[in-house]
């Protein structure tokens, strides 16, 4: 997250606390059902349930980023748990600001702890939002007492991504952890890529551990049952994610941070090329992301051996 | 809330000035040459 843009939401955030946001449907693109079984609430003719996986990607610098930084793609790189209470939908989701600093990496200043916001606001942050069942056996009615118990507990947010210390929590980790309190099995944490450009990054950022858990591996065996976008629609979310795998597959480790992005005044940045070839590439069937790719940004075949 | 919106207005154009460490500048640089940038159309 860049630094201007975690002012911005510091100042949102505090103007517009206990507001509430009206969604409109019909405003979005995609905002589809994808299940016939019936939810515990009827949110715009989706049905919701609590104990659901929330994922999503905001399309945003920083967000590229966590889909990069494991050796097996992801393409969201944010979750959270679905709550409904009082007939209203909640997501519960471990979240941080960056504050202001004057020093030292961004992960000192990120302070946040696990929250709770409408799904209204969840959504309204994101590019693209889908909504999972858990596969058949978990209890989701655990998987929201954990989520519910970690709110009121106030666990930290862990800026350092480091899933060995349960004592503070990253996004994905605190959802793992709630399906799992639902009996869910832990997923194995995917290896951090072993990109030299890379580590250089995450070694000033002060993130150690040697395997992240993606957001990509708790929707493994569970079900799609919503999927919501204001700008793309459903073919165009698939040929967008389709564009990131492209991406990652050839983000190799000889490649540097710099290639795709930028630092600027704003923070963290997609350098124009790639800006312009994810945003072309939601025109395109998501079959043809990598010759895509050959006429944005040049012929690319992975190295032999 | 006032007093936290005069915080950060103030701190503002400070955080906006913080710069990279070199090492980690030099790595948000592309490579000079595009052969070995995979993300640069020659």
């Amino acid at each position: 997250m860049s630094i201007v843009r975690a002012l911005v939401l510091v100042f949102a955030a505090a103007c517009s606390s206990g507001c509430a946001t009206a969604l409109t449907p019909a405003a979005y693109r995609t905002f589809d059902a994808e299940s016939a079984s019936e939810g515990e609430l009827d949110f715009h003719g989706l049905p919701l349930q609590s104990g659901q996986l929330v994922v999503s990607d905001s399309g945003e610098a920083d967000s590229l980023l966590l889909s990069m930084l494991g050796e097996q793609y992801t393409p969201y790189s944010h979750a959270g748990i679905l709550s409904i209470e009082g007939g209203q939908a909640y997501v519960y989701e471990a979240y941080a600001l960056l504050w202001p600093f004057l020093g030292g990496p961004p992960t000192d200043a990120m302070h946040g702890h696990i929250r709770r916001v409408t799904l209204e606001q969840y959504i309204g942050r994101q590019r693209v939002t889908a909504i999972f069942d858990p596969e058949p056996g978990v209890d989701k009615a655990a998987v929201v007492a954990f989520a519910r118990a970690r709110h009121e507990d106030g666990t930290q947010f862990d800026p350092y991504f480091d899933w060995r210390d349960h004592s503070r929590l990253y996004c994905t980790e605190f959802a793992a952890l709630a399906l799992h309190a639902g009996g869910r099995p832990l997923p194995t944490p995917v290896r951090v890529r072993d990109n030299p450009s890379l580590r250089v990054a995450l070694d000033w950022l002060k993130v150690q551990a040697p395997a992240i858990v993606t957001a990509g591996s708790l929707t493994e065996g569970a079900e799609r049952v919503a999927l919501i976008s204001e700008r793309l629609s459903a073919r165009e979310v698939e040929a967008y994610f389709a564009a990131k795998r492209e991406l990652h597959r050839r983000f190799t480790d000889d490649q540097k941070l710099g290639n795709i992005w930028v630092w600027s005044w704003r923070g963290l940045q997609l350098r124009p090329q790639i800006e312009a070839f994810l945003e072309a590439s939601s025109q395109w069937p998501h079959e043809t992301a990598a010759e895509l790719a050959d006429d944005w940004l040049g012929a690319f075949a992975l190295p032999v051996g | 809330m006032s007093r936290l919106l005069l915080v950060v207005l103030l701190l503002v154009p400070l955080s906006s000035c913080v710069s990279l460490p070199r090492d980690v500048a030099g790595e948000l640089e592309p490579v000079a040459h595009h052969r070995q940038d995979h993300f640069h159309k020659p």
